[in-house]
């Protein structure tokens, strides 16, 4: 890490002479030699324009009413009339607080989890013990969320294997989904059963970066195992965590519809109603593009304001930000 | 770095608007220049094409060599082990009945079916004939977007079987509801010919247990509670049901006098003619109660909101459940699976609570009138004379001969008549190595629904003697879909008000009405929850649907 780190200064400070000749014949010069590379970038530049520019066009549905016959263009403009909709509906204070809710204790446990689990990993001495704890925390990434859901469900009836749990403890038998003070927990932690193993993937990476010869020298100084994860360890994927949760505040907003629907029932709407899920049951009367269109955009205004924040304060506290 | 935060920003937004996608197919097309829907259907025929005179009934198959398309959802559909349409028996024997070719295209299999035919009308290239469940609202935009024709002045000549159909006065409400407020015709709709062929879902009880417990078959709501109470204490079983929507309490309005489910916003007219929602009905308040009680009690499964069909399944066959509120398919099921346990269990249909013997039951989960709610409609990109063979090619399947080439076959292959003349399958069908379903999907039309009349028969024909007895149970003494509104035609700011009004109702309902259910509130809340509905906006919603639907009912 040091010395890419040190690689990328002695760039930066050839770079910068070199933008003083301008940076057009910079770029020149740079084409010139590296051909092949930009030539192998633009089969990505157009799927990227295909894909994310080409259609961003597409967001002036939210101010139109948008009918599938007469086009994007053509369809006549309602100007910011979806918009009042939705923060005139007397649910929308609800669902806000409900989107923020779940992610926002999704990202306080779900979180750190992975970390925990990648800090583990990396004690374990046995090779063959972590690669089976590897494999095995993976596994659930793989099931589809119909699947797990279907799993909760079965496990949250009133006969199923949770309240056989709670009846062998003496509690009585209840369908807990549709308990609404047990929705967060059970969505928090099917969530973290499901993406543990996968997103610890990338702290390993991490953690295998960080140079072995620090531990040496801090055993010589006689750190013990604790005060090597918090003294080493720690700092040394600090940059990759830090970036990881900056993307996460940035999507705090959206938390998928698919789970949610899947695991609501009416009785706990009041804390499990979402942004996406009621934009879902809306659009069920009938091919409300606009209006989804409108909400999701806001969505997304929202959710850059929270990613830059976010972004500004951990470069304020001297983390690296995304850019 | 930066392009890390572009990449960022732009799967943000794509992820938090899901939509664009589809509105960005939407800019592709050009649009039609011409409006050839409402202008050049103003004189149809003139041109050399009236040589049959109205009514007039021409001769199948059709001398012509025309081809075309139909976009049929995934209905009308092949059977698994059939690849082509010309291997299907029923799609090729058509083209030698009709003489036309139909190039059937169907939505892919597994995708959303709604969002195919969302992304049709965006396509530029459209097919001559769209099957699909199109309301009157939306045939309304299809037309002024000139996308379909306006099939008015065509349907008389060229689809006289039909139009003969639809203007018999014993099918005046389906006519009605087939055309726009204005009397424009859009379609050829789809039709089941009666209740039987509509009744889908209804209780199925324990019979062995009534007979040990020494109970008549529940009549009213008493009656019912009664036998709950009887298989709680001596079976530990209650009465059980899926699906978040709790259809079961459908049937249990009925039993009040009350029309409607308990937690869904659905429309009803009353007797008077006005339109209402269950919820504010005095029923509403009764039935909760009941509800409640059966709930607090153990009468109803606790399960019941989240239960899959195979968990229903599941505690019948773990004789956990005495009643079982479900679809016909389903209690077939039970029924096999309560056989192959061989645990003496013995279902039998049992019907709606009344008010009272004799009374009519008023809930089994059919439609207004006996239109589907499908309608066939032909796509402007079908020139004039193409849109002649069309409709002379969907007016087959109304003439007493196709009619029963769509819902049979041919006789004597798919079929045979016994001795009372009810078409009977033949071993072709019954036989199918994939089974009866699919065999069926070989010889006829009608599996799902069609452009034509499913005939009672055919479900006759279908139903297993279980199915066949469970059914006519259901049916017995019932108002049917007597108090339904009618889907009604609003104009596009209506539409837009009663939208908006109506999501936040409808999620206050299934909310508050379930917390009644299972006594997280009183149901002495029954006023104050009226009260909020109205503040939410309800009376402006009713009067809205009020106003269309006496529009309506002076066409």
């Amino acid at each position: 890490m040091n010395d890419k780190n040190k690689r990328r200064q002695a760039v930066s400070v050839k770079a910068e002479g070199r933008r003083a000749q301008g940076r057009g014949s910079y770029l020149a010069r740079d084409f010139k030699r590296n051909k092949l590379k930009y030539l192998m970038v633009i089969p990505i530049l157009i799927l990227l324009f295909l894909f994310c520019y080409r259609p961003m066009y597409g967001i002036l549905i939210a101010f139109k009413r948008y009918r599938p016959a007469l086009g994007v263009w053509d369809s006549p403009w309602v100007g910011f009339q979806y918009f009042e909709q939705f923060f005139r509906d007397p649910y929308c204070w609800r669902l806000f607080r409900n989107t923020l809710s779940i992610s926002g204790l999704s990202l306080l446990f779900g979180f750190p989890a992975p970390i925990l689990l990648a800090l583990l990993l990396n004690e374990v001495r046995s090779r063959k013990f972590k690669k089976v704890v590897q494999t095995v925390s993976y596994m659930p990434h793989f099931i589809s969320t119909v699947v797990v859901c279907g799993m909760i469900t079965t496990f949250c009836a009133s006969d199923g294997l949770f309240n056989n749990i709670i009846a062998a403890f003496g509690g009585t038998k209840s369908n807990l989904l549709l308990n609404k003070d047990l929705f967060y927990p059970i969505y928090i932690i099917s969530d973290i059963w499901k993406g543990i193993g996968w997103d610890s993937i990338i702290y390993l990476a991490a953690l295998s970066g960080i140079d072995q010869e620090q531990y040496e020298a801090a055993k010589i100084d006689g750190a013990n195992r604790l005060q090597q994860i918090f003294h080493i360890t720690l700092p040394g994927i600090l940059p990759t965590v830090s970036m990881l949760l900056i993307l996460r505040i940035g999507s705090l907003l959206s938390v998928g519809y698919e789970k949610i629907i899947l695991l609501y029932q009416p009785t706990t709407y009041e804390v499990a109603d979402v942004i996406s899920s009621y934009v879902y049951r809306r659009g069920l009367m009938g091919g409300e593009f606009s209006y989804g269109t409108a909400v999701g955009l806001f969505n997304s205004i929202v959710s850059i304001i929270l990613l830059l924040t976010a972004n500004k304060v951990s470069k304020k506290m001297g983390q690296s930000g995304l850019f | 770095m930066k392009k890390q935060l572009l990449k960022t920003m732009f799967a943000l937004l794509l992820a938090g608007t899901m939509i664009m996608g589809l509105a960005a197919c939407g800019g592709d097309d050009t649009q039609d220049p011409e409006n050839p829907g409402t202008e050049q259907g103003e004189e149809p025929g003139d041109d050399g094409t009236d040589d049959t005179a109205e009514g007039e009934t021409i001769s199948y198959p059709m001398d012509t060599d025309t081809e075309l398309s139909y976009w049929a959802r995934n209905y009308i559909d092949l059977a698994e082990d059939v690849d082509t349409w010309q291997d299907s028996p029923f799609h090729s024997g058509l083209v030698d009945k009709t003489g036309v070719t139909i190039d059937w295209r169907w939505a892919t299999a597994g995708s959303d079916v709604g969002q195919a035919y969302q992304l049709l009308w965006v396509d530029q290239e459209l097919p001559n004939m769209v099957f699909y469940e199109i309301s009157r609202n939306e045939a309304r935009t299809l037309l002024d977007d000139g996308l379909i024709w306006d099939l008015t002045e065509y349907l008389p000549k060229y689809a006289p079987n039909y139009w003969a159909w639809l203007n018999d006065p014993a099918n005046e409400a389906e006519r009605r509801e087939a055309m726009l407020d204005d009397g424009t015709f859009y379609s050829v709709a789809s039709v089941k010919e009666g209740l039987y062929g509509q009744v889908y879902m209804g209780p199925i009880i324990r019979q062995d247990w009534l007979e040990e417990c020494n109970l008549e078959m529940p009549v009213t709501l008493e009656d019912w509670e009664n036998v709950l109470r009887a298989f709680k204490e001596n079976y530990n079983a209650n009465l059980s049901f899926f699906a978040a929507i709790m259809r079961a309490t459908g049937g249990i309005a009925s039993g009040t006098g009350a029309y409607g489910f308990a937690n869904t916003a659905d429309f009803r007219v009353d007797d008077d003619g006005n339109v209402v929602i269950p919820q504010i009905m005095p029923e509403y308040k009764e039935m909760m109660e009941i509800l409640a009680r059966w709930w607090e009690e153990g009468l109803i499964d606790v399960d019941s909101l989240s239960n899959t069909q195979d968990a229903v399944r599941q505690k019948a066959l773990a004789e956990s459940a005495g009643i079982v509120f479900a679809e016909a398919g389903i209690c077939d099921q039970i029924i096999k699976d309560a056989e192959a346990e061989g645990n003496g269990a013995e279902w039998v249909g049992v019907s709606f609570p009344r008010t009272a013997a004799g009374e009519p039951t008023s809930e089994i989960g059919v439609t207004a009138t006996r239109l589907t709610g499908y309608h066939t409609v032909i796509t402007t990109q079908t020139s004039e004379e193409d849109l002649i063979t069309a409709l002379r090619w969907l007016d087959y399947g109304w003439t007493e001969e196709g009619q029963m080439y769509w819902n049979f076959g041919d006789e004597g292959v798919s079929y045979t008549l016994d001795e009372e003349g009810k078409p009977q399958w033949t071993e072709l069908v019954t036989g199918d190595p994939l089974g009866a379903g699919q065999g069926r999907k070989k010889y006829c039309g009608v599996t799902a629904s069609a452009s034509v009349v499913q005939l009672t028969a055919y479900g006759e024909a279908c139903n297993s003697e279980v199915v066949d007895s469970m059914t006519k149970t259901w049916m017995d003494n019932t108002e049917g879909g007597a108090h339904r509104l009618p889907k009604l035609q609003l104009s596009e700011e209506d539409h837009d008000r009663y939208v908006e009004l109506w999501t936040p109702i409808t999620t206050y309902i299934s909310e508050e009405s379930l917390k009644m259910v299972t006594g997280e509130t009183p149901v002495s809340n029954v006023d104050a929850f009226v009260d909020e509905l109205y503040d939410l906006g309800l009376q402006e919603v009713l009067d809205i649907q009020q106003q269309y639907y006496d529009e309506y009912m002076l066409k």
